[in-house]
């Protein structure tokens, strides 16, 4: 009978190297502990739950893949999103066969597009009409943002990552992450101006 | 100073990681702009409505569909590059000694005497290397 490892306390640098020396069950751990935040990427970047399902599951055999060219000591999560979000960009340039620009807005020609559906982002599919109006607001103003700020801003406010951590997750250099999360902070302002107080801030501060 | 020049420095307040110099600079400025002020509150909200999104969870038994893929993947076992370099050199030899024997036999089949001992032998062993690389 086999018994079951503990891997509590056990930083992710350690896990990926004990992965990299071919020990999958140390992989299983940090898939466990970032399926929800890669997941979570995905799905507000691609916008479609099955879609994100894909590039997530691919996003983890890529960084399993990878795991021979991981630097000991260097940091894992922002080495693992930089597989990620590499992933979902190279989706979304498919999809979109290179004509759009990442970094033109979502909306025909930069205007809002009141038929676009809005994203689904909910983890449970009885959740696809978002409950409250504010929140389906802010998500279509993430939505409406070009793709490349549309990543900075997300690793910045729902992954909480310090510019440097966001840099290394893009490959962007520090400046340009400045410059466009600046840039998304103030497209957001401008959309989210008329948004009512309360919903999706009132879990924000409640938390 | 002006707003463009402060900027960077704005935001860097909004997410905390001003020094205390920076922070200061940041304060004065905002007490006398309304305009920069309007400006940081507004990325306050954008920071306090896009972190305060319902949390997203990966679907039930995503966990378990990866590591599938993923022990399927580590039982293959890898061809290691050098082991294959070391492989097509191996063969690259034997060609180059068959292609030097069967000069080595041509020669005496056409400078010995027609006929004799040598040659015969000279020409099965030919025939016989021809068949092989002939495979």
């Amino acid at each position: 009978m086999s018994v079951a490892r503990s891997w509590a306390g056990l930083p992710d640098e350690k896990l990926a190297e004990l992965s990299a020396a071919g020990d999958t069950d140390a992989f299983a751990e940090l898939v466990r502990r970032y399926q929800d935040r890669l997941y979570g990427l995905a799905l507000r970047l691609t916008g479609d739950r099955q879609e994100a399902e894909d590039v997530a599951q691919e996003a983890f055999i890529n960084i399993f893949r990878a795991l021979g060219r991981y630097r000991r000591g260097e940091r894992f999560a922002p080495w693992a999103y930089k597989i990620t979000s590499n992933l979902c960009i190279d989706h979304l340039r498919r999809r979109r066969g290179q004509v759009v620009s990442l970094d033109a807005p979502s909306g025909a020609d930069g205007e809002e597009d009141e038929q676009r559906p809005i994203p689904d982002w909910s983890s449970s599919p009885e959740k696809v009409v978002l409950e409250q109006e504010g929140e389906q607001q802010v998500l279509r103003a993430i939505d409406e943002l070009p793709p490349n700020y549309r990543l900075v801003v997300l690793l910045r406010h729902v992954d909480d990552m310090t510019y440097d951590d966001i840099a290394a997750a893009t490959g962007l250099p520090l400046g340009t992450v400045k410059n466009r999360l600046f840039r998304a902070r103030e497209m957001l302002r401008r959309k989210l101006s008329h948004l009512r107080q309360g919903t999706a801030e009132a879990r924000s501060v409640s938390t | 100073m002006s707003c463009a020049d402060l900027m960077e420095t704005l935001q860097m307040y909004v997410d905390g990681t001003t020094d205390p110099e920076e922070s200061r600079r940041a304060e004065d400025h905002l007490a006398e702009c309304e305009d920069c002020r309007h400006r940081v509150e507004g990325w306050r909200r954008v920071a306090r409505v896009v972190a305060g999104l319902e949390p997203v969870m990966a679907p039930e038994g995503f966990a378990d569909r990866v590591m599938e893929s993923i022990r399927r993947e580590a039982a293959v076992p890898r061809r290691v590059a050098i082991h294959d370099s070391h492989e097509s050199l191996t063969v690259s030899w034997t060609w180059a000694a068959a292609a030097g024997l069967m000069i080595a036999l041509g020669l005496v089949l056409w400078l010995g005497p027609e006929g004799s001992a040598a040659a015969n032998v000279a020409r099965g062993l030919l025939q016989f290397l021809a068949s092989l690389l002939g495979r």
